[in-house]
């Protein structure tokens, strides 16, 4: 079973959490002038990238409170956590450097480098 | 390519079998085609089949990154069952099921579909309402599903135990639902898709998309650039990855599904039986293996792999119900990426790339679509218009509003 670290209870089992998903997603600045096309983008669709993510935990069956984790979603490690307002985890320099072994993409949020971050995105 | 008949068998039955034909081809990638399709599991390989048999279009590649059938239409539990409550997804399964009632003779495959019957059991008051509403749904669009009395569910399942800690009160039952081979769709698909010209390229990883004024003009891939004019993604778990590529994103989460088998053991199961509510399903494999589907993971993951939590809260109830299962040894565990969209509804649709389709967001519970969802979107990418049975899956569904719910409706057992 996969142990997580709450930042304010210390390791416990994954079954005491629960996963709330990608994090860092911003609410739109100017709610009263979103379209319909604007409010579907921000309620529904994801990144969902395969790789290193940022993540809101909560710990559901413990203090209830919510934290951010750094995950690799490939091999399921947890490489940090952090207390919401805190500076994100960064990515540990060991597995940096056993990645770059492996092609697994990093976000640009986590400090790396997604393979498709040359794209330009497309206006719809 | 020699066609299986009863003949065929006894003239290889003279030669010692040692001189079948392979199944399909091998051929090198082309450096064009008109139209190809991205993923070489059951949705995409029946995909590239219906376009060359039904719509004329042969000029075809199914690229897969690893081999067919190897992702989730070999990881999962299945079960072809069409009883949804939305008229849009009832007509979608419904297609499929009237297909795969008929696919062993049309591919000249046993896909070994065997219609024994489906049993979602109830376990509530709540239960026995929901599947009320949904089964008169279901006969409005003309699927049968039948509401059975406590008494009849222990005829069918002569071995369940009604009295556990969530007590059976009856179940909902699709008699003309059951199983099929999963190895044997890919195959049946993939050889008869063959047989009409379409080139399979295994351990083909598509890496980029080479996209000009917004139009898909071919793939980058590890056997090299491709041109084509059309694309159909059909990769399940990995379309977030592929949308990248296109340069939009899509509304869906991979997250791990798990399945396990036990040792195989004489018949004791003829039916499937599924639970919503203590969340399980059975069912008994032509080997003799019970093939037992357990819950998706509660957070995202591309590992392939289930957590042992999802594992064991599949067991524990499922012990409750059939006791005799406590004294099996498990055989095999595996996880597949399934993705799973907001609405737990598909997505067959058009993206903003002109000329790139995509067909994903099956979720948990893809498989009994196999055949329908090939056909309507080998039909949407020949005529370059959505199929009406696939045209209220669009993206489009998630900017209007117009979801199709079916995460109460089906519930957590696909």
């Amino acid at each position: 079973m996969l142990r997580v670290t709450c930042p304010w209870c210390g390791a416990r089992e994954q079954v005491e959490f629960s996963c709330h998903g990608e994090a860092g997603i911003a609410r739109p600045a100017d709610c009263s002038s979103l379209d319909d096309r604007g409010w579907g983008e921000y309620v529904f669709f994801k990144e969902n990238a395969k790789g290193i993510t940022l993540e809101r935990w909560e710990h559901i069956h413990g203090c209830r409170r919510w934290f951010i984790a750094l995950r690799d979603n490939v091999t399921d490690c947890f490489l940090g956590f952090s207390k919401p307002g805190e500076d994100f985890p960064q990515v540990p320099s060991s597995y940096r450097q056993a990645l770059s072994c492996a092609s697994i993409p990093m976000p640009r949020s986590a400090g790396g480098y997604g393979k498709n971050d040359k794209k330009v995105v497309l206006k719809r | 390519m020699s066609f299986y008949s009863l003949w065929s068998l006894l003239r290889h039955s003279c030669t010692g079998h040692g001189n079948w034909s392979r199944a399909w081809r091998s051929p090198s990638l082309r450096s064009s085609y008109d139209i190809i399709i991205v993923g070489g599991g059951g949705h995409g390989l029946a995909s590239a089949y219906y376009l060359a048999e039904e719509f004329g279009v042969r000029n075809v590649a199914v690229i897969e990154k690893g081999w067919l059938g190897g992702g989730n239409t070999g990881r999962n539990t299945t079960i072809v069952r069409s009883g949804y409550l939305q008229d849009a997804s009832a007509l979608m399964y419904q297609h499929g099921l009237e297909l795969f009632s008929r696919l062993s003779s049309k591919l000249n495959f046993n896909v070994m579909f065997s219609a024994r019957g489906v049993l979602q059991l109830a376990h509530s008051v709540h239960d026995l309402q929901e599947q009320s509403r949904r089964a008169g749904a279901c006969r409005l669009n003309g699927i049968d599903i039948e509401l059975l009395s406590v008494d009849r569910v222990k005829d069918m399942l002569p071995e369940i135990n009604l009295h556990g800690r969530f007590p059976v009160m009856g179940a909902a039952y699709q008699s003309d639902a059951g199983n099929a081979r999963h190895d044997g769709v890919a195959w049946g698909y993939a050889r008869a898709a063959d047989r009409l010209g379409v080139d399979i390229i295994q351990n083909c990883e598509v890496r980029d998309m080479l996209i000009r004024d917004g139009k898909i003009e071919g793939l980058v891939t590890s056997l090299g650039d491709v041109r084509c004019g059309r694309v159909g993604v059909v990769a399940s778990g990995h379309s977030s990855v592929l949308a990248a590529m296109g340069g939009f994103r899509l509304p869906m989460t991979s997250v791990a599904l798990q399945a396990l088998v036990s040792e195989p053991i004489k018949p004791v199961l003829d039916k499937v039986v599924m639970s919503n509510g203590v969340h399980v399903y059975l069912s008994q494999s032509d080997k003799g293996e019970l093939v037992i589907g357990a819950g998706a993971d509660q957070y995202s993951s591309y590992s392939q792999r289930g957590s042992f939590a999802s594992m064991d809260e599949i067991l524990s109830p499922l012990v409750e119900l059939f006791p005799y299962i406590s004294g099996l040894r498990m055989l095999r565990q595996w996880g597949g990426v399934v993705d799973i969209t907001p609405d737990r509804s598909p997505i067959l649709s058009r993206t903003p790339v002109e000329g790139l389709y995509f067909n994903c967001g099956w979720g948990t519970g893809g498989f009994k679509a196999t055949a329908g969802s090939g056909h309507v979107f080998a039909s949407s990418l020949a005529g370059d218009e959505m199929h009406p049975i696939a045209a209220p899956f669009s993206l489009d569904r998630f900017y209007s509003g117009l979801v199709i719910d079916e995460g109460s409706a089906a519930g957590v057992a696909h």
